[in-house]
């Protein structure tokens, strides 16, 4: 008792400037909430977005894929029918 | 009174509570080193993901431009092939729905028995006219349009196949008949070189192929035995001997002539539709 009596005015002046640090700290305001939470959400939806695009991307190169390996068909078989006709013709002329 | 309150105090504290919900971070305890962390952190996501998009557009641009030159190099290309057959797309339709009612026709003959198609002879023959003007056509030197007609061909053969057992096994010479003649009839072979076959099967009426007489009455053969084969186009003594269901060795060949000396006088001549006969002892 005679301990806290001695020592009542550090004990309260601690209190306080404990009391002030906690009081001084800073916390976000309402506007910046606002903008944190726009650009999460913002964030969000470019990489969802991001995502399609990346499947949109793929999607055309397998149909690109086809569209080529159609032309090497496609060139295929005109030298083909090609050596077919010069036969057919050579054929006939016989 | 109660239920009202019942259902309106809940409805009342989650209209409060609503806002707290929606967010994701309890501000109430954020500090602002904190803060900036985070929205620097989500600001990095943003602007990443809206570079990421901008790429993503280039490529998809360059990919869609890729597309329309390959389908247009592949258009130049049918054409090309068009202009060498002395066609268009239009005609290259037109023939492949020509072609489907061939098959179609033709397989309408597989699901008759052999009489019906027997009866309608005429008919069959008429699709194989068909079906030898489709191949005339330059049009069927488009791979899809052969393979097309190699599908009708096969279902002629089998239906043709199918109506054999139809066809008469025997046959009367009528005046002015000839070995060569009788062969050729769709109704017997349809083949003049089948010649042989009929003198081999009746040579106990034949003395000489070149001499046959009226109202001689010849077997038609349409199957050989177990014990017998139909020479072929192109096949040969050990060829023959060779083949597992006949000495399944090429050097019995010698055995296969002793067998069929009446009919090979040669052993290096033998031909098609000759029926051999083969010893199994």
């Amino acid at each position: 008792m005679k301990f806290l009596a001695k020592n009542l005015r550090l004990i309260l002046s601690s209190l306080a400037v404990i009391a002030l640090l906690i009081g001084c700290t800073q916390h976000p305001d309402e506007e910046q909430i606002q903008k944190l939470e726009e650009t999460k959400s913002a964030a969000l939806s470019a990489e969802k977005k991001l995502s399609e695009k990346k499947k949109e991307r793929s999607d055309l190169e397998a149909q690109l894929e086809a569209k080529k390996a159609e032309l090497a068909k496609v060139k295929a078989e005109k030298e083909r029918v090609k050596q077919k006709l010069e036969a057919r013709n050579a054929e006939t002329q016989n | 009174m109660k239920l009202t309150k019942l259902i309106f105090f809940p409805m009342i504290i989650l209209v409060a509570v609503s806002p707290l919900l929606a967010q994701s971070y309890n501000y109430e305890e954020m500090e602002m080193e904190e803060y900036n962390q985070l929205l620097q952190e989500w600001q990095g996501r943003l602007d990443a993901a809206q570079k990421g998009i901008a790429d993503e557009d280039a490529r998809i641009a360059a990919l869609n431009q890729e597309i329309t030159d390959t389908q247009a190099e592949i258009d130049k290309c049918w054409d090309e092939i068009y202009a060498a057959v002395n066609s268009s797309k239009q005609q290259d339709d037109s023939y492949r729905a020509d072609l489907r009612d061939l098959r179609n026709d033709a397989s309408a003959f597989l699901s008759m028995n052999p009489e019906e198609i027997y009866g309608k002879k005429d008919e069959l023959t008429a699709l194989r006219d068909r079906l030898a003007a489709a191949q005339e056509n330059d049009l069927s030197l488009l791979s899809e349009n052969e393979a097309a007609l190699n599908d009708i061909e096969s279902l002629l053969a089998q239906a043709e196949e199918k109506g054999k057992p139809a066809e008469p096994d025997t046959y009367t010479v009528n005046r002015g008949d000839y070995l060569w003649r009788i062969a050729k009839m769709p109704d017997i072979y349809g083949d003049p070189y089948a010649w042989s076959r009929i003198y081999t099967s009746n040579r106990d009426q034949i003395k000489n192929p070149d001499l046959i007489f009226p109202n001689q009455i010849f077997r038609i053969p349409r199957d050989v035995g177990p014990n017998e084969h139909l020479v072929a186009k192109g096949e040969f003594l050990s060829k023959i001997a060779g083949y597992g269901n006949v000495f399944g060795s090429p050097f019995k060949w010698q055995k296969l002539y002793e067998a069929n000396k009446e009919v090979v006088s040669d052993p290096n001549v033998i031909y098609p539709y000759q029926v051999l006969t083969i010893p199994r002892n």
